[in-house]
């Protein structure tokens, strides 16, 4: 976990607490992997092992596929940097080949899209304000 | 709609108020600046052509977005930019204002919206203890907390009338179980208001949990208590209870928006005039969900 240093976290220790700050790091099988949230927050001080992705290919990582990255590293993971814009997670590098490790039931393809489902162009602004 | 007709006699423009329920809640989302800047966010729903509205001139982190159905499938959404937070929500957290590395207490803090507020108005600094008494909301709790960055905060699991007072705290942010009816608004012929079970128990909670919080004030502290329900019982009357039983004072509230000021009486209840002091918010005045605030320090 990660937390703000300060001096009231002496206090709160004496407190029963259920959790504190955020995640950093969680077990997958044999692995440690740093979580999504903390890529997030941290990710764009990274200096290295950083993919840069577009729509179109977040899009096929989110559907399940490998994506090709001509990357310069040894297999693990790397971090995805959508439009070199926005740190959105990890994926995981193997033999030139790119997957999702981002979290499947939090980011949906619908997210990505144009999404005119979702946006009602003909909706006005409620009268009241 | 019987039970609202209980409140013509409290509620101003009531024919208003009762033609304000048959609109829908509109959306209003708030702009995480623990995590992206207003400006690139703007920008980016703008590409989507998603377009906000600035709810206040002095506060650029609050918005209508009339046409956005399902925030939650954005983008935005996920990267932990937006939140959709009823605008008297977010008030609440900004009356209360606690300063940057200040000692939070949140006693009733599920599902985060709230708490991931305070965490942005304390810029990520200081320590916020979000209170949740039961364990499974937590799990959503945490889930709202790191998706928007908060790194502040600490979860922990105290009856809210029973946290322990072995500490004092700079801020308490008091946003008790209540009835809940400020939420209701009656879109379709068959939407009815449903009375929350065992309504008739709530005051006798929201009391002890407001006496519990004002005892966990530092002697400068301030705490804000809150419903998003018209009741008196809950609201006012809690209050009073309080200002009875402890030497506590209201402090005049600055919520930058349209509300109506407390009310002196109710059934067979009369109430201090202090109550005045206190807010309450209507769908035909600001349009968002009803709410109740009391900011409340020591006397000095």
């Amino acid at each position: 976990m990660i937390i703000k240093n300060g001096p009231n976290i002496r206090l709160a220790s004496q407190l029963k607490l259920s959790k504190l700050g955020m995640r950093a790091f969680h077990r997958v099988s044999a692995f440690i992997k740093p979580t999504t949230r903390m890529i997030q927050h941290f990710g764009y001080k990274s200096t290295k092992a950083k993919f840069g992705i577009n729509e179109g290919q977040l899009l096929k990582l989110l559907e399940g596929e490998s994506i090709p990255a001509d990357l310069d590293l040894d297999d693990g993971y790397v971090i995805l940097d959508l439009k070199n814009r926005w740190i959105l997670g990890l994926g995981l590098l193997i033999n030139g080949r790119v997957r999702s490790q981002l979290p499947r039931k939090e980011i949906r393809a619908i997210m990505v899209k144009e999404n005119p489902v979702t946006y009602d162009k003909h909706t006005t602004v409620n009268g009241y304000q | 709609m019987q039970i609202f007709n209980d409140y013509r006699k409290i509620i101003p423009e009531f024919d208003l108020f009762r033609e304000a329920l048959h609109s829908p809640l509109p959306k209003h989302i708030r702009v995480n600046t623990l995590k992206t800047d207003v400006s690139s966010l703007i920008g980016s729903l703008e590409e989507k052509d998603v377009h906000l509205e600035k709810i206040f001139g002095e506060d650029d982190t609050l918005y209508l977005a009339p046409a956005l159905k399902f925030p939650g499938n954005q983008i935005a959404y996920f990267l932990g930019h937006i939140h959709p937070q009823a605008l008297t929500s977010c008030l609440a957290s900004i009356v209360l204002s606690p300063k940057k590395n200040s000692y939070v207490l949140e006693m009733c803090a599920a599902p985060g919206g709230k708490t991931s507020h305070l965490a942005q108005l304390m810029d990520n600094t200081g320590l916020i203890v979000a209170n949740e008494l039961y364990p499974s909301r937590h799990i959503p709790l945490g889930h709202t907390l790191e998706r928007l960055g908060v790194l502040n905060t600490t979860i922990t699991g105290y009856q809210a009338q029973e946290f322990p007072l072995k500490q004092r705290f700079d801020y308490i942010l008091a946003d008790v179980p209540c009835s809940g009816e400020g939420g209701f608004r009656k879109t379709t012929e068959n939407s009815q208001y449903t009375e929350v079970s065992e309504k008739q128990k709530l005051p006798d909670l929201q009391k002890k949990i407001i006496l519990r919080g004002f005892d966990l004030l530092k002697e400068d502290g301030e705490m804000l208590y809150s419903t998003c329900t018209y009741n008196p019982e809950e609201n006012e009357s809690v209050v009073s209870f309080l200002l009875q039983n402890r030497d506590a004072v209201l402090i005049p509230l600055d919520a930058n928006s349209e509300y109506e000021k407390g009310i002196l009486e109710w059934k067979d209840e009369k109430y201090d005039t202090e109550l005045r002091k206190t807010a309450r918010f209507y769908p035909h005045r600001i349009n968002s969900v009803g709410f109740f605030m009391a900011r409340i320090g020591r006397r000095r």
